[in-house]
């Protein structure tokens, strides 16, 4: 089976990458094995209790919680800098230091960036 | 000890990575030198993730020496538990009070089911490993802490935070009613405050399925590989019978295994 690997880098509100990343994502389950890299900024859509109400757009986090078996990464450097090591996580997302990482892209088939 | 919100919080999140899983349960066995750690699990940021271990109250590290601190031994011993003290615990859990659906969103696999996010409250937290033989298709995961039930082409996910999703679902109706058929299973057990006995389980994989399968990828099945047969034959949508090449002689063996196998999904 093919493997792809979709990284997010920026954060999940203020503009479509999040939501875009995560629908291209999802199309691909069951189809490829699908890992989700959460980097830098894009390491926000890790935490739980998101509020969405009223931005106009769904909860980023709910789809992640729709789709539990899809492979989650965070990047665990950039949640740490963003104070977000002691805040609760969703469940399915794995930390991962920097060579976990960056084995887990250089594994996949493809990288896939918006 | 950690006790506040947000020193569990750490505690969760110093588990939520693999190597660190590792150290943890390498430090059950036996106290161990930083050096004897970095050989089984590996030196890359081996000091950054036993940093994030003690930061965490899990361990204690001495002169080189690392060991499982009092929280860090009650903590393993917790997820290795077995047997009759689950009941307990069942005994002091409450009782699910609202169950709502929050959100539907269209599968894309089949678009006309829905993937549901809904909501129990208050959160079964730590009741919930000791609910799954309430379950015939139900296994509970400790690494997501959160109750997978499979019923039919329906997989239900419970998590100990209170959210449940649902996926294959028709509509909102049939969401609601699997959500207070669960909240009603659910709070009967903790009304008598005894969970029943573990059942023997045996859980079944698709990719173990599949290797008993004559792996030809014919299509004779209707199916485009033979994977794709497995994971349909695991959710009870095809029989085994539909598999012609598997009746050739050279596959007997594997034939038995599949009716063994089959026993069990």
């Amino acid at each position: 089976m093919r493997s792809a690997f979709y990284l997010l880098d920026s954060a999940p509100y203020g503009s479509e990458k999040a939501f875009g990343v995560l629908n291209a994502a999802v199309v691909g389950l069951g189809k490829m094995e699908v890992t989700l890299g959460l980097y830098g900024d894009g390491a926000y859509l890790a935490l739980a209790n998101q509020d969405a109400n009223g931005l106009g757009v769904p909860n980023l986090a709910d789809i992640l919680y729709a789709y539990g078996e899809m492979r989650v990464f965070a990047h665990e450097p950039s949640v740490v800098e963003r104070g977000l090591f002691e805040e609760e996580l969703i469940e399915t997302v794995e930390l991962a230091d920097d060579e976990q990482f960056l084995e887990a892209m250089e594994d996949s088939d493809c990288l896939i960036l918006l | 000890m950690p006790g506040k919100p947000e020193e569990i919080k750490m505690v969760s999140n110093a588990m939520a990575n693999a190597p660190r899983r590792k150290m943890m349960s390498l430090l059950a066995d036996g106290d161990r030198t930083v050096g004897e750690i970095g050989e089984a699990v590996g030196k890359s940021m081996l000091d950054y993730h036993l940093k994030i271990l003690e930061q965490a109250g899990l361990v204690e590290i001495k002169d080189g020496k690392v060991r499982l601190s009092e929280f860090g031994k009650n903590f393993m011993e917790g997820k290795s538990e077995k047997g009759p003290v689950k009941a307990v615990d069942l005994s002091q859990a409450k009782p699910v009070e609202i169950a709502e659906v929050r959100q539907l969103i269209p599968c894309i696999a089949d678009s006309t089911r829905f993937r549901i996010i809904a909501n129990m409250a208050p959160p079964l937290a730590g009741a919930l490993k000791h609910l799954e033989p309430l379950f015939p298709r139900g296994r509970y995961s400790e690494k997501i802490d959160a109750l997978i039930i499979q019923r039919g082409d329906v997989l239900i996910t419970i998590y100990g935070t209170g959210n449940v999703t649902m996926t294959m679902i028709k509509d909102e109706a049939e969401a609601m009613s699997a959500l207070e058929g669960l909240r009603s299973t659910i709070n009967e057990a903790i009304a008598k405050g005894v969970a029943p006995a573990p059942r023997e389980k045996v859980r079944v994989e698709p990719m173990e399925i599949r290797k008993y399968l004559p792996q030809t990828d014919c299509g004779e099945c209707g199916e485009q590989s033979c994977y794709s047969f497995a994971i349909r034959l695991m959710g009870g949508e095809v029989s085994l019978d539909l598999c012609s090449p598997i009746k050739d002689e050279k596959y007997r063996q594997n034939l038995e295994h599949l009716r063994v196998l089959a026993e069990y999904i």
